[in-house]
């Protein structure tokens, strides 16, 4: 009798757990899907962006509006051969791309679409950020080592060098915003932004975070790495189809992410000025975290389509001889604004 | 004479040195407004009327009363 009892007992606690875990599985697609879906429509979205900029009709035959053309073009890579090269790493080949999609989407998992939206409301977000951030040179760098193509492997090492080297800007950028915060937590990041947006009291600084995201994301001008005139892709050269998709799919991801955490830490993540009172039923936060995120991704697309690309050793020079100094200015003065006025926030 | 000397070879380096590094020098003048307003801004605000808040309490305040010593499970 007992013995059935605790067979019972076991029985149910299996099933809460089994339906526990489909419950976050729900949660978890509840979150992937519409990402991807957005990262499919930012590609169509910045082929039309730098057609109008340069005067072109841009894609327009798939589908209406040229809509479906993101599906027609993932639908032509899945279908192109894989082609492994006969002297590559081949567990490292496939290792890159699935590392550099993994750790661009892992990125969500913290971001707060709303007041309780978030997979995690978790008190180190920034951080994880910036660790996911760091994790996701390993992709560039295994592709480039594992292909056994010097295009990809120089491209690699450009790249690998410029992500570091720009992680240094963005990391003291982000740690102003903990200064001014005193947390780590993007809801309490969001929730103090209710007076002013971040991007008011510290637009230089909001400068240089920019400049440090497009250089992360390796978006132009900081593309050396895809260099086509020197380098044919970069560092994906010799990967093709489905791999070539994660890669796509990878940086398209990081790009809305770093736009919607720009969204948070300087433009009040999901919130609105209290002017702008929502009394109705339904829930906009979502709605408005996406419109933000719509402006920096407009303007990744924007310089894509004005700025020339840097020479290599520009782009270093940037980082450490101009942006370095101003930042480390600005982490000096801004805790001193903040001890004289008596705002320390901890 | 001396100082009118000194004074006008720094400020011509100053000079240069903006027109040489305008990065580093720059950041140095950003740099340095942090610390210059941490000893002068408190006394300016201090003579305009401004006292420190009162630090926040962390615990419950004491009685006003002489302490008696606790000789067992008093609150039994």
């Amino acid at each position: 009798m007992i013995k059935k009892h605790t067979q019972i007992k076991m029985n149910n606690n299996l099933t809460i757990t089994i339906i526990n875990i489909l419950l976050n599985l729900i949660d978890v697609l509840c979150i992937v899907l519409p990402v991807l879906l957005s990262v499919a429509f930012m590609t169509i979205i910045e082929r039309k962006q730098l057609a109008a900029h340069q005067r072109r009709v841009g894609p327009n035959i798939v589908g209406y509006y040229g809509l479906l053309q993101p599906f027609a073009d993932a639908l032509k890579l899945i279908l192109k051969e894989t082609i492994i090269p006969s002297q590559s790493n081949k567990v490292l080949f496939f290792l890159a791309p699935i590392s550099t999609l993994i750790f661009s989407l892992l990125g969500w998992g913290i971001i707060p679409f709303g007041q309780g939206l978030a997979l995690s409301d978790f008190s180190l977000g920034i951080l994880y950020t910036l660790a996911l951030s760091s994790l996701g040179v390993y992709g560039v760098l295994l592709a480039g080592w594992s292909a056994n193509s010097k295009y990809a492997f120089l491209g690699s090492l450009r790249s690998t060098a410029a992500m570091i080297s720009y992680e240094l800007i963005l990391s003291s950028a982000i740690l102003i915003i903990i200064l001014l915060t005193g947390s780590l937590n993007y809801n309490t990041i969001i929730e103090i932004q209710q007076s002013v947006w971040f991007i008011i009291p510290l637009l230089p600084v909001f400068i240089f975070y920019f400049i440090a995201i497009l250089a992360e994301t390796s978006r132009t001008p900081f593309d050396l790495q895809e260099a086509e005139s020197e380098l044919v892709a970069g560092f994906f050269t010799e990967h093709s189809s489905v791999p070539f998709v994660y890669f796509f799919l990878g940086e398209y991801s990081s790009i809305v992410l770093f736009s919607c955490i720009t969204a948070i830490l300087f433009l009040g993540g999901y919130n609105l000025p209290e002017v702008f009172v929502n009394n109705s039923i339904i829930n906009l936060q979502s709605i408005i975290l996406g419109l933000k995120t719509c402006i920096f991704c407009f303007f990744f697309v924007w310089f894509r389509a004005t700025l020339p690309r840097l020479r290599y050793d520009q782009l270093i020079e940037l980082c450490w001889l101009n942006l370095l100094p101003v930042c480390v200015a600005f982490i000096i003065l801004i805790p001193s604004i903040l001890v004289s006025f008596d705002l320390v926030p901890f | 004479m001396f100082f009118t000397q000194t004074l006008r070879s720094s400020y011509r380096y100053l000079q240069r040195q903006a027109h040489e590094s305008p990065v580093i020098f720059y950041s140095c003048v950003i740099g340095a407004i942090g610390p210059v307003m941490v000893v002068t801004v408190p006394p300016i605000r201090e003579r305009m009327g401004w006292r420190p808040a009162e630090i926040v309490p962390t615990s419950y305040p004491l009685p006003q009363r002489a302490r008696t010593p606790v000789q067992g499970y008093e609150d039994q």
